[in-house]
């Protein structure tokens, strides 16, 4: 497998994503001791750019949906609060406002071909997964029980995410309307961050071992679970994200105390 | 297993309340400090206090409850450590596997929840009163080694030092226990900046644009720049003059120039600017320096606009930790254990871990954690400290020590006894009346 590293600056980042038809890489990073940016770096690796090179408060977690003509992304608009800030093709701003005082959403991801987006949230005793339409309304929940759930993930109707219900986290899925859920892994330890590939047949995770990050893949039919990369080369690897053709992983791996965004061509 | 139960902070002028009292009649001699091995064994020539400001989860770091029930043990796994039977959160692998390297206490109680009034009483052991506020740990620390015999600073450097981006603070101020309290301004530490790159700066130069070590040929012209702006307040030209005597010393200039240590070393401690900080604290211990404080970030807040993302997770706690604050302090600080171990320091040096206090065991509406001084822990490393011990207990759910409740004025009175400032010394200067040496950990 090939590894590029497309950044070098060293900076803390996170969340890569792919960027549709730019060809490019989205990130969040450390620009300031008091700020969190949105950045991108061409997909070969190179210079990097913020893309909001005016934002005086912490952007991150930044999605597209398919075609690129929308985006959204979290920004901390006051005092422990986050606003889900979702922008069309012609930067028309929508806000999905998950309350005032300590409030927040985490994790958004477009659904395809249905018009809403999903986030991770807090409600019902734990945290959930919402969504709400384009326009930050219309907001409703999609899962319920006990625990945590994050990085809800979406492909064809369905959604993976991580959910703490049973115990640590570990994968689910479930259908776009929170029927038919369904563990996946069983493990010690955190499986989390899950992606899928764009075959929709198999899924890339983050699964923490003993405290130790590595990438595994689980095949939905029989959920065999076979190790995908395990970073021995890297001081720590985490937040994985497919490219758009699903032929590389993008990835935060750290060496030698600097965090950088790098490809994995599978 | 000693219970004493609640307690009410005492007050500055170090007159006790209720249970202290109590516990001090039925075991003389127990809270008048430096009593059992610890004051028998070597003084420090070093204290490192790593002030995670904001207040750490103690539940989701050091003392995980992988029984309780869902709503108080959170989504992470509790991983095996170098000590058999201890178990940490997967979030501090690294920490884990040199838990045969220090010690926790996992009984510490504050007795507030505010941020700024925990930090005041965390910092000095007694809350804010009528009659002022008490000078900190590191304020006494330096006072009282001053007032030491035998005792020379050949650091070139002040025997109090900050390394962070100033006095802590939450959204409505600093937190006052954090200098000098009624002693004045002249014993708050003396900061120095540090950023993710290593650049260290000194705050009292910073306002002579241009001023840097590299370009002070010309020392009279030095001198009038600094005449020049000294017409500030006392305390600003007080911190200027020290600044001066920095610059003019190669020794500490040297103890504060990161761009000495090899690259390797650099990165040990991670990109970041509480891992630089943590190294730049390595070298003042190298220097001699007997009180360092490095604070993990200047605000408590992990997501406020204009803050630097400090332990405070109010919202995304099972995100933060994760992403950000764990892993951060999962390199920097086994980084300094193991420097400091290497070059043979680290029995001459006391490092002390610790925030405000803990977060709230049960899950908030919020899906995270909110303030909880009723139960927290602390981690010490080296100065006698016998490591692999687990201090204290807290019940099944976290929520309070089930073992005798630790005050943070035992913490300074600890680190005060193992610098060599005795009880006679804290007699004589009025401060930590009622504190005991935590004889425990020794």
């Amino acid at each position: 497998m090939n590894i590029s590293r497309l950044t070098t600056d060293g900076r803390v980042k996170a969340d890569p994503r792919w960027m549709p038809g730019k060809n490019r890489v989205a990130f969040s990073i450390q620009e300031s001791p008091t700020l969190l940016a949105l950045a991108s770096v061409p997909e070969q690796g190179g210079a990097s750019e913020r893309l909001h090179p005016r934002a005086t408060t912490s952007e991150f977690e930044l999605c597209w949906n398919g075609d690129g003509s929308r985006l959204a992304f979290l920004q901390n608009r006051g005092n422990l609060n986050l606003k889900l800030v979702l922008l069309d093709a012609s930067g028309k701003e929508s806000i999905f406002d998950p309350g005032g005082g300590f409030a927040g959403v985490r994790h958004p991801a477009f659904l395809p071909d249905s018009g809403r987006l999903i986030f991770a949230q807090p409600a019902a005793g734990g945290q959930q997964v919402g969504s709400c339409d384009l326009a930050g309304q219309n907001h409703r929940l999609i899962t319920s029980g006990p625990g945590i759930c994050e990085h809800p993930a979406p492909w064809g109707g369905w959604i993976a995410f991580a959910s703490s219900r049973e115990g640590v986290f570990q994968l689910y899925t479930c259908r776009e309307d929170g029927s038919q859920l369904r563990r996946l892994t069983r493990h010690p330890g955190s499986d989390t961050h899950p992606a899928w590939h764009p075959s929709g047949k198999w899924l890339a995770f983050c699964r923490r071992t003993e405290g130790r990050n590595q990438f595994f893949r689980i095949q939905l039919d029989s959920l065999t679970v076979q190790p995908l990369f395990l970073g021995e080369a890297f001081e720590r690897i985490d937040h994985l994200a497919f490219t758009g053709n699903g032929t590389s992983l993008l990835f935060v791996g750290e060496k030698g105390g600097g965090q950088d965004i790098y490809r994995l061509d599978l | 297993m000693l219970h004493i139960g609640s307690f009410l902070a005492p007050v500055c002028r170090g007159t006790n309340r209720r249970s202290f009292l109590s516990m001090a009649s039925g075991l003389p001699g127990l809270l008048s400090g430096g009593l059992l091995r610890a004051e028998e064994i070597r003084p420090v020539r070093s204290v490192v206090l790593l002030w995670l400001w904001g207040g750490p989860s103690h539940l989701d770091t050091f003392d995980p409850k992988p029984h309780a029930p869902a709503e108080y043990r959170g989504p992470f796994a509790a991983i095996t450590t170098r000590v058999p039977g201890l178990r940490f959160s997967e979030l501090l692998p690294n920490l884990a596997s040199r838990a045969n390297q220090f010690s926790l206490v996992r009984s510490h109680k504050n007795h507030d929840a505010d941020h700024l009034k925990a930090g005041t009483f965390g910092l000095t052991g007694f809350a804010q009163g009528a009659d002022g506020v008490a000078p900190s740990f590191g304020a006494i620390a330096a006072r009282g080694l001053n007032a030491t015999k035998g005792f020379t600073n050949k650091s070139g450097l002040p025997s109090y030092m900050a390394v962070g981006r100033g006095n802590p603070r939450d959204v409505v101020g600093p937190v006052r226990g954090y200098g000098g309290g009624n002693w004045g301004t002249g014993h708050d530490p003396f900061q120095v900046g540090c950023s993710w790159q290593g650049q260290s700066d000194l705050p009292g130069l910073t306002l002579l644009p241009g001023l840097t070590p590299a370009n002070l040929g010309d020392r009279r012209r030095l001198l009038g720049a600094l005449d020049e702006a000294r017409r500030g307040t006392d305390a600003w030209a007080q911190t200027n003059q020290t600044a001066w005597n920095l610059l003019d010393n190669p020794q500490a200039r040297s103890a504060l120039d990161l761009s000495r240590e090899p690259e390797a070393v650099r990165q040990r401690y991670g990109a970041t600017a509480f891992g630089q900080g943590c190294l730049l604290a390595r070298r003042m211990v190298e220097a001699g320096l007997p009180f360092i404080q490095v604070n993990f970030s200047q605000y408590v807040e992990a997501m406020t606009p204009n803050t630097d993302f400090g332990w405070d997770t109010h919202i995304y706690n099972f995100e933060l930790l994760p992403d950000r604050l764990c892993p951060l302090l999962d390199r920097a600080l086994p980084a300094l254990l193991d420097d400091l171990t290497e070059r043979g320091l680290l029995d001459d040096t006391l490092v002390l871990a610790m925030g405000e206090f803990g977060r709230s065991p049960r899950i908030t509406p919020q899906a995270a954690r909110d303030h909880w001084p009723r139960c927290y822990t602390s981690l010490w490393a080296g100065g006698g400290v016998v490591p692999g011990r687990v201090i204290g207990e807290s019940d099944s759910r976290g929520e309070d020590p089930v073992t005798e409740p630790i005050s943070p004025i035992h913490v300074g009175t600890t680190l005060a006894e193992r610098l060599g400032v005795n009880s006679q010394i804290r007699a004589e200067l009025g401060v930590l009346r009622g504190g005991r040496v935590l004889h425990e950990l020794f």
